[in-house]
């Protein structure tokens, strides 16, 4: 497996007003930590890690070269949690995991369709129940993504996960009855129909709230309610 | 239209509604997604607006993921009523939604009617949305 480096540095300022300063200079706050190490704080630039992440996956190894007063450091490691502002969509924080390269690592990978299926040549739904299996191998086996040939797939039809190929050194564990894929019957919306209901519902709409929420709780207080008035 | 079959209580109070969302604000059924951009309340009818503005527009095919639903009752006091005699009946159901959340999500389709289909459901909401790709799609 391909191994990136990237420089990175090591972070010596904290607190709110000096991340927001950070982010805003095109850096992503980032931490490393691992087996028989203390933790380190660094900063990288955000191009060059979105850069790696477009070419290569996050499931990619990273050399870290981090710099620090005088001295550089190196880490291994692999991406292990991305933090992603819900609005902006860009990345706020990074886990990396240092990965001890003899030794057996939990990660994910992902899963990648190839080809179009039967069932959705005739009106199916392909869908993706997973979109990452969860593996075990060393850190240098992990595959960049598991690909899925659907093309004789018809309707009703799906694929497990113990039904996937994977390299004999990469072990599943993924539950493998669990269903990757499927391809569903369509459901044929009564859009005409809905619309001439639409008036009378909305009519009734109001009667149907008072409906929806009457339990004995309420019924208790209403009572208490008349008593008072 | 989306309601709660039974609920413990008729009214709630209002409550606030602020900040960013920190649930919900990944994508994770479908493909595609409308995200709100701000915090407010979508009513039962808006949401059924949208799903049929969906559902018409990607005919056969595809499907929809609603991420919301109104469970927070709202209540009306009738018009020309003097003020007082306690708090009105109730009208409608709301989701409170905060910025950032997913609102619906559809898979299934190709990434041109999910995108055009998701702008058309965003005009029948009362908030500003955003229509969001999955990571790793392209």
């Amino acid at each position: 497996m391909q191994i990136v480096n990237l420089e990175v540095a090591k972070r010596t300022e904290f607190g709110k007003s000096n991340t927001k300063r950070i982010k805003a200079q095109g850096f992503i706050p980032a931490v490393i930590y691992g087996e028989k190490m203390i933790p380190v704080n660094i900063i990288i630039e955000r191009a060059k890690l979105e850069a790696i992440y477009r070419k290569t996956g996050k499931n990619t190894l990273i050399k870290l070269l981090i710099k620090e007063e005088k001295q550089t450091s190196e880490e291994t490691v692999l991406t292990h949690i991305t933090d992603i502002d819900p609005l902006s969509r860009k990345y706020i924080h990074i886990d990396f995991q240092k990965v001890n390269m003899k030794k057996k690592i939990h990660t994910t990978i992902p899963i990648r369709c190839i080809g179009e299926a039967i069932g959705v040549k005739r009106g199916g739904i392909l869908i993706h129940n997973l979109d990452q299996l969860d593996i075990t191998c060393l850190p240098t086996n992990i595959p960049k993504y598991v690909e899925i040939n659907i093309e004789e797939l018809t309707i009703g039809d799906s694929i497990r996960a113990s039904e996937l190929k994977l390299d004999e050194e990469v072990e599943l564990e993924t539950v493998a009855e669990e269903v990757v894929v499927a391809i569903e019957a369509p459901k044929v919306e009564e859009v005409e129909e809905a619309t001439e209901e639409e008036a009378a519902t909305e009519e009734g709409a109001g009667e149907a709230v008072a409906e929806a929420t009457e339990t004995d709780e309420s019924k208790k207080t209403e009572t208490t309610e008349a008593k008072g008035k | 239209m989306l309601m709660p079959k039974k609920t413990k209580y008729r009214k709630t109070q209002r409550g606030r509604n602020r900040g960013v969302a920190t649930r919900g604000t990944d994508i994770e059924f479908g493909d595609f997604a409308l995200q709100t951009l701000e915090n407010d309340y979508i009513t039962q009818r808006q949401i059924e607006a949208a799903r049929r503005a969906i559902t018409r527009y990607i005919k056969r095919g595809g499907k929809v993921w609603i991420r919301i639903f109104p469970d927070k009752v709202v209540t009306k006091i009738p018009a020309e009523t003097r003020m007082g005699k306690g708090k009105g009946a109730p009208e409608y159901w709301v989701a409170p939604v905060k910025r950032g959340q997913m609102l619906f999500e559809i898979g299934g389709v190709s990434r041109e009617i999910s995108k055009e289909a998701l702008r058309l459901a965003g005009y029948k909401l009362g908030v500003k949305t955003k229509v969001i790709e999955k990571e790793g799609l392209r």
